[in-house]
């Protein structure tokens, strides 16, 4: 009787231990399984970010409430550079590429460091967009700073292509605020965050004027009566441009007077 | 009543004026939209002898003239901590150690911690 019993706990504590080690081995493979998404998706994330701001990234795996379509009001960049096509003509392909990825890294950081968003890089210019997934109290002036210091910026990645023989940059930044509509444009195969409507027109016109009036950083009214009184501002006579009934007054940025958060 | 205390002990600790503390709360209100919040601060600073106009101007340029030059990066790092990445955040809290030292660097984190929490929830309420 006692042998028997014995033989039926041994045979109760044998079932037991190898359902504990089944559940075990399932569990480690489980944890394997959550392990490899897991790395997958910090890889996606990783290799999708060359394509999209990393904040973007993280809203399009986490919610995509931000993304939904809507009307904002956003300040709006575009800066181009001038005559690059020129250099493009005589220059080796691939020391142009060097360059333009270069500048565009150097351009990239100096928007992001004052809360802006490239959203898209055309030929050798680019867009960017100040508050254009959250509100921004404080777009124009980011975005004025942010074109400040790209100047450095620019003049920093000078110093660097000088010392390569290379041709020195020049560029226009042409900046204005209003509302747009923003959310994830495109198709299936090519989706990109980004804005339309006139202020993006109005932006890109003036950029362009930066090439007759002869200044770098341009801003047009809307822009300037949302800065305070430490940038340094210049007014320029209207322009007629094309799509605006009333010609456009822009102003030439200056500089910025020495602030709280370092910006130069 | 607890949420009381933390912000009397924040605002009671010596090493941040209380006018940088109250504009870090406006500018963490400002960012975050909350309008009961940000008039709530400006009320606090008008005790703390601060006009109207003085406040509006120092939110919307990050800065105040009237600041120890120590709390001046304060405004705009305040701003930083209510939507920020990882990675960015830490940069953007060495940058301010480097400029006003671990001390009031500490004190920053536990007023703008506590200003987001206040601020979020008062949202709630709204």
């Amino acid at each position: 009787m006692t042998t028997a019993l014995l033989l039926a706990l041994a045979l109760l504590a044998a079932g037991l231990a190898f359902l504990l080690l089944r559940a075990r081995a399932r569990n480690g493979r489980l944890e394997r399984l959550v392990a490899d998404r897991a790395e997958r998706l910090e890889r996606l994330e990783t290799e999708f970010g060359r394509f999209a701001p990393s904040d973007v990234v993280e809203q399009l795996t986490g919610t995509m409430e931000l993304m939904a379509p809507g009307r904002r009001r956003v300040t709006v960049m575009f800066a181009d550079l001038i005559e690059f096509t020129r250099l493009c003509e005589r220059a080796d392909p691939a020391q142009i590429v060097t360059v333009l990825n270069g500048y565009f890294e150097c351009m990239t950081r100096a928007i992001v460091a004052h809360h802006g968003r490239v959203t898209q890089f055309i030929g050798d210019g680019l867009l960017a967009l100040f508050g254009a997934l959250e509100s921004n109290p404080w777009q124009a002036q980011d975005a004025v700073s942010a074109a400040l210091a790209m100047r450095a910026a620019l003049a920093d990645y000078n110093l660097q292509l000088a010392a390569q023989q290379l041709p020195e940059l020049r560029f226009g930044i042409g900046i204005h605020q209003g509302e747009v509509i923003v959310g994830l444009m495109g198709n299936q195969n090519l989706t990109t965050f980004t804005v339309v409507g006139d202020t993006v027109n109005t932006a890109a016109r003036v950029e362009q004027l930066t090439r007759m009036h002869g200044a770098d950083v341009l801003i047009t009214e809307a822009v300037r009566e949302k800065l305070d009184s430490r940038f340094k501002l210049r007014e320029l006579p209207p322009v007629p441009v094309k799509g605006k009934e009333q010609p456009v007054v822009t102003y030439a940025v200056e500089g910025v007077a020495a602030q709280a958060s370092g910006d130069e | 009543m607890l949420l009381q205390d933390a912000l009397d002990a924040a605002f009671a600790s010596p090493l941040i004026s209380p006018r940088a503390k109250a504009l870090m709360f406006g500018v963490i209100a400002r960012t975050l939209e909350c309008r009961f919040c940000e008039n709530d601060m400006i009320e606090r600073l008008a005790q703390l002898g601060v006009s109207n106009a003085a406040v509006h101007a120092s939110l919307a340029s990050l800065s105040d003239p009237e600041l120890d030059p120590a709390e001046a990066p304060l405004l705009a790092w305040a701003r930083d901590t209510v939507r920020y990445q990882t990675l960015d955040i830490q940069k953007r809290t060495h940058a301010l150690l480097d400029q006003i030292g671990p001390e009031r660097t500490l004190e920053a984190v536990g007023v703008a911690g506590l200003a987001n929490a206040t601020v979020r929830l008062a949202m709630l309420l709204e």
